[in-house]
C-alpha cells in the first residue's frame, strides 16, 4: 500500500493507518548510524573524518530539515491515533512531549498521554509511570502489572527487578521475602545479581548477599567493599583476589591500585601494582590500560619508556569504548586523548608537531565531537591549551577572537582551586586591558579583573 | 615567536613571561631564563610556581633556597590543591630541606588537606561520580577520569604521610 492511500485512509479515522503513517515517519525520521565497538581509527583517519564533515555541512543541514519535518509528521499522525484511544499511541505522544521530537516540549502534558497510555492497557506507558511517580503504592502497582505484561527483553528485566526490590523492601506493598525471591528467580543471571545487591544496600540485610558471594564476582567485589568501609583492607583484598581469580578485570586494576597507594596493612608496591594492570590490561580493560601506561610514562616500577607510553596512550585514545547495552553512548578516552596530547607537545615518543598538538588537544578538551554521539566530557587543561595556541598563533593561524572564546570557556568549566582558572581570567583581563587583538575595554577589564 | 613572547611579558602576562623563560632555556641563557621563571612565579602563574620552586630546590648551590622553594610549594597545596606539590612537600619534610626533619604540624596539614577532598575510589554505592559507570554484562565500571586519577594519587601520599607519621 502506497503512502497516499495510507494517509486518507488516516484522515478518514483509520487508527491503524495512522499507526502505520506514524511508524513510516519515525523510522524516516532517524539518520543514525550503527556505532562500531572496538574499532581503532588512526590519527590520519580521523583527521580525514574531520575534514570531510566541514565540506559537506551544506547538505547536512538540508537533510536535517527532512528529518525534522518526518519528526513533526510522525508525532501528528501519532497523535490522531491517540485521540482515538490508541494506548500505544498515547505512549508515543507522552514520550514525544517529554523529548520534545516533533512537537515543542511540555512535561505536565507528557505526563497525561502517559497515564491515558498506562490506562489503555499499554505497558511501556506503566513502566514510564512507575518512574516517574512518588507515589510508592502507585509505583508497585505499575511495575508489578508492566513486569507481567511487557515483552521479554531489557526493559522488562528493569521492571521485574523493581518489582523485587519493592517486596524485599517493602515499599508500596507488604514486605514479603519469599515473593521476592520467586521475582528474582524470573530475573536473568545479570539483573538478579544486581538486584541482590541493591536489596542489600538498601535493607542492610546481609543474607542477601551470602547466597551469592560464592559464585558472583561484583558480589565479591561487594563485599570487600564492606570491609573497606571498616577499613579492614587486608580482608578486603582476599576478596579482591577472589574475584580477580574469577577473571574479574574491575578486581584485577583495583587490587593493583591498592598495592600502588599501599593502604593500610599492605605494603606498598609499585611492581605488584603494574603487574596487576597489566593482567587487566591484557583483558582489554581501558582503566587498567591508562594506569599502566602512566607508570611506563613516569617510570614508577617499571623502566620508563616514552615511546611505548605514547603509542599506548595514542591507541587507547582513538579506541572507542563500550559503555554497555543500555543506551550509554560509545565515546574515546578523554583521559588518554590529553596524555597523548601533551606528550606531543613535548615531542615524548614522537616528533614535536605544533599543529598536531593542537589538533590532539582541542579532541582530548572535548571540543570536537569524534561522531554524532560521542558524548563529550571537557578537560578545562586541554581548552586553556587551545585558547594559547590560538593566541601565540603557534599551530594554527593567530586568532584573537578565538582565542577569548576559548578562554571564556576554560574559566566557565573550571572552578576556583584549579589552576587554569585564573589563568584564564588574567589572560581575559589583560587583553581588553591592552587592547590585544580585539577592541580596548577598560570597564570590561575592570569586570574580569573582580572575577 | 620570542618577540611577540618578549612585548607581551613586558607588558605583565604571566603566562608570556613563562613561555619566554622556556624558550631561554633551550637556548641555554639560564640567567634570563632564571630571571623570567622568577617574575612569572610573581604573577602567581601555576606552571612557573612550580618550575620555580623546583630549581629552587634542586638547582646550583648559588641559587638553592629550601625556604623560599617550600613556601612556594605550601601555596601551590593551598590555592591549587596540586597533588604534585603536596608530594614535594612530603620529600622536603622528609629530608628536612626548608624545615624540620619530619615536621609533624607540615606533615599534619597535608593529611588534613587531602582528608578534606573526596577520595572514595572503591565505592560503589548506587553511582560514584568520581569515576564509574555501572554496566550490564561487562560487569566493568569502565571509565578511567581525571578526577579519579587525581583521588588514587592523593590516598598515596595519604598513606605515606600517616607511615612517617607513624614511625616517628
Amino acid at each position: 500500500m502506497d503512502v497516499k492511500n495510507l494517509i486518507q485512509l488516516a484522515e478518514n479515522g483509520d487508527v491503524n493507518a495512522m499507526m502505520e503513517i506514524a511508524k513510516f515517519y519515525d523510522e524516516k525520521s532517524s539518520g543514525r548510524q550503527e556505532d562500531k565497538v572496538g574499532d581503532v581509527l588512526s590519527e590520519e583517519e580521523f583527521l580525514e573524518i574531520l575534514l570531510a564533515e566541514e565540506t559537506i555541512s551544506d547538505e547536512e543541514t538540508i537533510s536535517k530539515d527532512e528529518c525534522e519535518e518526518n519528526k513533526k509528521n510522525a508525532y501528528k499522525y501519532y497523535r490522531m491515533a491517540a485521540e482515538a484511544g490508541n494506548a500505544e499511541a498515547c505512549t508515543e505522544v507522552g514520550r514525544r512531549l517529554y523529548d520534545g521530537i516533533g512537537v515543542e516540549k511540555n512535561e505536565e502534558e507528557s505526563d497525561e498521554w502517559y497515564k491515558r497510555g498506562a490506562e489503555g492497557g499499554d505497558p511501556n506507558a506503566m513502566r514510564v509511570i512507575a518512574f516517574r511517580t512518588d507515589n510508592a503504592e502507585e509505583k508497585f502497582k505499575y511495575f508489578k502489572l508492566s513486569a507481567e505484561l511487557l515483552k521479554p527483553g531489557l526493559n522488562k528485566q528493569d521492571s521485574i527487578k523493581e518489582t523485587a526490590i519493592n517486596y524485599a523492601c517493602g515499599r508500596g506493598t507488604e514486605k514479603d521475602i519469599s515473593k521476592a525471591k520467586k521475582w528474582i528467580a524470573k530475573l536473568d543471571e545479570d539483573h538478579a545479581e544486581y538486584a541482590i545487591i541493591q536489596i542489600s544496600k538498601m535493607t542492610g540485610e546481609d543474607f542477601w548477599l551470602k547466597e551469592i558471594a560464592e559464585t558472583s564476582t561484583n558480589t565479591m567485589i561487594e563485599m570487600a567493599e564492606k570491609f573497606i568501609q571498616k577499613n579492614d583492607f587486608v580482608t578486603a583484598l582476599k576478596w579482591y583476589k577472589k574475584a580477580a581469580a574469577k577473571d574479574s578485570v574491575e578486581a584485577m586494576s583495583l587490587i593493583g591500585d591498592m598495592y600502588y597507594i599501599g593502604e593500610e596493612g599492605i605494603e606498598q608496591n609499585y611492581a605488584e601494582a603494574f603487574k596487576w594492570y597489566s593482567q587487566a590490561a591484557q583483558h582489554d580493560y581501558n582503566m587498567a590500560k591508562i594506569k599502566m601506561t602512566l607508570m611506563i610514562y613516569r617510570g614508577i616500577g617499571v623502566e620508563q619508556d616514552l615511546n611505548t607510553a605514547f603509542k599506548n596512550f595514542s591507541k587507547i585514545a582513538w579506541t572507542r569504548e563500550n559503555f554497555g547495552e543500555l543506551g550509554a553512548p560509545l565515546r574515546f578516552n578523554s583521559v588518554a586523548r590529553y596524555y597523548a596530547a601533551k606528550m606531543r607537545e613535548n615531542g615524548e615518543g614522537c616528533t614535536k608537531d605544533s599543529t598536531k598538538t593542537v589538533e590532539s588537544y582541542r579532541v582530548a578538551g572535548g571540543l570536537e565531537k569524534i561522531e554524532e554521539y560521542d558524548s563529550v566530557r571537557f578537560i578545562p587543561k586541554a581548552i586553556y591549551k587551545v585558547a594559547d595556541a590560538y593566541f601565540l598563533g603557534d599551530g594554527v593561524r593567530q586568532n584573537f577572537a578565538k582565542a577569548l572564546n576559548f578562554y571564556e570557556k576554560t574559566f566557565s568549566l573550571e572552578s576556583g582551586k584549579t589552576p587554569y582558572h585564573k589563568e584564564a581570567v588574567k589572560k581575559i583581563m589583560w587583553m581588553y586591558e591592552l587592547g590585544e587583538g580585539i577592541p580596548q575595554d577598560k570597564s570590561k577589564a575592570e569586570e574580569w579583573r573582580k572575577k | 615567536m620570542k618577540e611577540k613572547l618578549l612585548k607581551w611579558a613586558e607588558a605583565g602576562d604571566g603566562d608570556c613571561m613563562y613561555k619566554l623563560a622556556k624558550i631561554y632555556q633551550v637556548e641555554e641563557n639560564f640567567d634570563k631564563y632564571f630571571e623570567w621563571l622568577r617574575k612569572s612565579a610573581e604573577t602567581k602563574n601555576f606552571d612557573a610556581m612550580k618550575e620555580f620552586a623546583e630549581v629552587l630546590r634542586n638547582g646550583e648551590e648559588k641559587i638553592r633556597d629550601y625556604e623560599k622553594s617550600m613556601s612556594l610549594y605550601k601555596e601551590l597545596v593551598e590555592t591549587f590543591r596540586d597533588e604534585e606539590s603536596m608530594e614535594k612537600i612530603v620529600d622536603m619534610c622528609e629530608q628536612g630541606q626548608g624545615v624540620e626533619k619530619n615536621d609533624k604540624d607540615l606533615l599534619n596539614y597535608i593529611l588534613e588537606t587531602i582528608n578534606d577532598m573526596y577520595n572514595d575510589i572503591y565505592y560503589i554505592k548506587n553511582i560514584n561520580f568520581l569515576a564509574r559507570t555501572f554496566v550490564f554484562k561487562t560487569r566493568r565500571h569502565n571509565e578511567c577520569t581525571m578526577e579519579y586519577l587525581q583521588a588514587v594519587e592523593r590516598r598515596r601520599i595519604a598513606a605515606r604521610v600517616r607511615k612517617i607519621l607513624a614511625e616517628n
